[in-house]
């Protein structure tokens, strides 16, 4: 995997870099926004980490100029711009992800997996499968070797965003975006809770866990147990 | 003063252009006044001239030449007249009259006539003083026996009064201008000292002063709704700058103390030879550490991002009953895990013009409150309901509540109670609501709820007008801005009112004038039938 990351600050820029090659991922580095827009435009990566302050050419426009050219990779802003409407302003110009600095490099791998695989997974599949378990999205239906199981409208959606993401990396605040639509830091553990009682619904024998916690991560969707 | 004397500059210009703008219509009318009464003079003096010569030419027809002769003798023997007669015969004699024999000439004309005999002092000083005295506006018509006849009047008074129309007509363009110049300096001398007392407070302001506000008179003036305006303005700038200050009190005094935490603990972690399992617990702490503090600033920065009202252009309708449901669904769980139970009491969907996001934060942060402070075994309620014009929000839990002392300081940044200092939490929870609730014009009040703690909010559900509710800075009601309106449209019509009105003064003074110099001037006989006519 090759991702493009348009970082004006050199230090943070090794610090992904690092973080990445780690996993296996390859981080091509532009260090202003002219460059990072050239690089856009000639290479192929399977996603783009944007900064939004940036010399040269700010990432907003950078974005705008990409989108206009038709280059659909995903790209996810990572910026120290958190006011409320900087995400709104950003997601419009046609970003698919925001991530406020500081951030951990768990939280921005698990982003940029969940990115690649959203493009190239088809979002038009009617059933979603991981290990025994199987989601029917029409008949909103959760079956466990073929056995339905009854699952609130809360419960369903967080299995749904685990299934699709089944076998990476989800952490907290990507659930609390995508299942709740909230963007701020819950004080208590609520996201453990809804965690575990879906994994009480999924497998009330405790014989194997579906949903394994990843420490300083997030929870992971086990594809094979 | 730079500004003031270049504004002085500015108003003088004005009240130059003002003042010539005055004396210029003054004489306009002076000019028109000058002309028509010397028109309608001439028109009185011929009316005489005609009826004496009609006078004349009637006693010739009737009984000849003679009779003709007498009439004249007895024109001109009236005391202090001021007709000319002039009878001469076909070659040149004067047979009767005033007026020295002179060269036969019919129509209307002006000659320079010398003084009757007898009258040698009014010559010598008509001489003296020119000619004009001497002038005589008369008609010259032959008889029909060949002999000629000169019927006139003198112009001297015709000149003297249009004189004395042209004299007081310049005291009044001199009277006019003085008031002008006069009124001038006393409206730009108040205007002057306005402007100064605004320069003066902004100077102050920027000085450091910022409690500085313009004295308003209560007017609906210009001027005074600019004072008012600034003053708003520096008002919410001074809240703004309070907002800030308070937010680097509070970053000063309450993220040090974890700074200096972290800064100690590895330290000791230096200082120490540790294991390699004490170093990574170490740094585990030191990580926790600094996302707490990274947490408690975000949560300020945007406390103060709320409370300086830049939000207000997310508001859009929520359903209230909706969002506490949702907010109970969310938290049902951990609430549960707690041993606690949240109830939900909510009636029917009705929506209030909101920030969506802020408003399930408020709700949220309230929740979490009472799932972290309650204790174990605690009822957690969310009700709604809305009665009247108002609604009423009410989240509460059965735990050990908040002495009734502490209650209003819970919602100031970064309060926690003593004997929450253990739990978890970073104490901007509250501050948040509170900033929220201010935002929204809500109102927020803590009771008893015997046991535990209840946040009632108030939500007023009529008095957000169309697109906005009020900002921090209070809008005007729609009344008030009306009024402004009306007194521009006020206002705009009153300085040219107060440009016209010496005009209109000038204008009866100078006709009262004419008529007085009308009277004066007309032949005693003749008075009876202007009055007759006026």
């Amino acid at each position: 995997m090759k991702v493009l990351l348009v970082e004006d600050d050199a230090e943070t820029a090794s610090y992904i870099a690092e973080g990445f090659a780690a996993q296996g991922i390859h981080i091509d580095h532009a260090a202003d926004g002219v460059a990072g827009l050239a690089r856009a435009r000639s290479a192929d990566h399977h996603a783009i980490i944007l900064d939004r302050l940036l010399p040269g050419l700010d990432g907003l426009s950078l974005l705008q100029e990409l989108r206009r050219a038709g280059t659909a990779t995903p790209v996810l802003y990572l910026t120290a711009m958190d006011g409320l409407d900087d995400r709104v302003e950003g997601l419009e110009a046609g970003g698919d992800d925001y991530l406020v600095k500081p951030f951990h490099l768990a939280e921005l791998l698990a982003r940029i997996n969940a990115l690649v695989r959203r493009t190239t997974d088809a979002h038009t599949q009617t059933r979603l499968r991981g290990a025994d378990i199987e989601l029917d999205l029409i008949r909103r239906k959760v079956l466990r070797s073929g056995r339905e199981i009854a699952l609130m409208p809360q419960e369903f959606r967080l299995l749904e965003y685990l299934l699709r993401n089944a076998g990476s990396v989800v952490t907290r605040s990507m659930l609390l975006e995508h299942v709740w639509e909230i963007h701020f830091d819950p004080q208590t553990s609520v996201v453990e809770s809804h965690i575990s009682r879906l994994r009480s619904k999924l497998s009330p024998g405790a014989t194997g866990e579906y949903i394994r916690t990843v420490r300083g991560s997030g929870y992971m969707f086990v594809a094979h147990l | 003063m730079l500004i003031s004397r270049r504004f002085d500059n500015e108003t003088a210009r004005l009240s130059a252009l003002l003042i010539a703008l005055f004396a210029l219509s003054a004489l306009l009318l002076a000019i028109t006044v000058y002309w028509i009464a010397g028109r309608g003079m001439r028109a009185e003096l011929h009316d005489f001239i005609s009826a004496d010569a009609g006078a004349i030419a009637s006693g010739y027809r009737d009984e000849g030449l003679a009779e003709a002769m007498e009439v004249v003798r007895q024109l001109t023997a009236v005391p202090g007249l001021s007709g000319r007669y002039l009878l001469q015969a076909r070659d040149g004699r004067k047979l009767a009259g005033n007026l020295a024999a002179m060269p036969a000439r019919s129509g209307l004309f002006q000659v320079a006539a010398a003084p009757p005999a007898g009258r040698a002092h009014a010559a010598r000083h008509g001489r003296a003083h020119g000619h004009w005295r001497q002038l005589v506006l008369g008609e010259g018509s032959f008889l029909p026996d060949g002999s000629y006849l000169f019927v006139g009047e003198r112009l001297e008074r015709l000149i003297r009064t249009r004189t004395r129309i042209l004299v007081s007509l310049a005291w009044i363009i001199g009277a006019t201008v003085l008031l002008a110049i006069a009124g001038g300096v006393v409206w730009s001398a108040g205007f002057l000292r306005r402007i100064d007392a605004i320069t003066r407070t902004c100077r102050a302001v920027v000085a450091g002063r910022f409690g500085e506000r313009i004295p308003v008179h209560n007017s609906q003036a210009q001027l005074d709704r600019l004072s008012a305006t600034i003053n708003d303005m520096l008002d919410r700038l001074n809240a703004l700058l309070e907002s800030l200050r308070q937010v680097s009190t509070d970053i000063a005094h309450d993220l040090r103390t974890p700074l200096t935490r972290l800064r100690q603990r590895l330290e000791t972690a230096r200082a120490k030879p540790l294991g390699a399992r004490e170093y990574e617990q170490v740094v585990e702490r030191a990580l926790q550490d600094c996302d707490g503090i990274l947490a408690v600033f975000s949560a300020l920065l945007r406390i103060s991002q709320i409370e300086s009202g830049m939000r207000l252009a997310n508001f859009s309708s929520v359903d209230l009953p909706a969002l506490l449901r949702e907010a109970a669904e969310f938290f049902a769980p951990v609430a549960e895990d707690a041993q606690q139970t949240l109830t939900t009491d909510l009636c029917a969907p009705f929506e209030v013009l909101g920030d969506r996001a802020l408003l399930l934060q408020m709700v949220s942060n309230l929740v979490e409150n009472c799932i972290r402070h309650a204790g174990s075994g605690a009822a957690i309620r969310i009700e709604c309901r809305v009665s009247g014009a108002e609604a009423l929000m009410r989240i509460g839990d059965s735990g050990p509540g908040i002495p009734a002392a502490e209650r209003d300081k819970v919602f100031g940044r970064l309060y926690r109670l003593e004997r929450s200092r253990s739990t978890p939490g970073n104490g901007v929870g509250l501050a948040l609501v509170a900033a929220i609730i201010k935002l929204h014009h809500y109102t927020i009040a803590l009771t008893d709820a015997q046991p535990g703690i209840c946040a009632n909010i108030h939500i007023p559900l009529r008095a957000e007008p169309a697109g906005m509710p009020a900002g921090p800075a209070p809008a005007a009601p729609p009344a008030t801005a009306m009024r402004p309106a009306t007194a521009t449209r006020a206002a705009a019509a009153s300085p040219p009112g107060a440009a016209v009105s010496p005009i209109v003064v000038a204008a009866a003074s100078v006709a009262g004038g004419v008529r007085r110099a009308l009277m004066g001037w007309l032949p005693r006989r003749a008075r009876a039938t202007v009055r007759a006519r006026q």
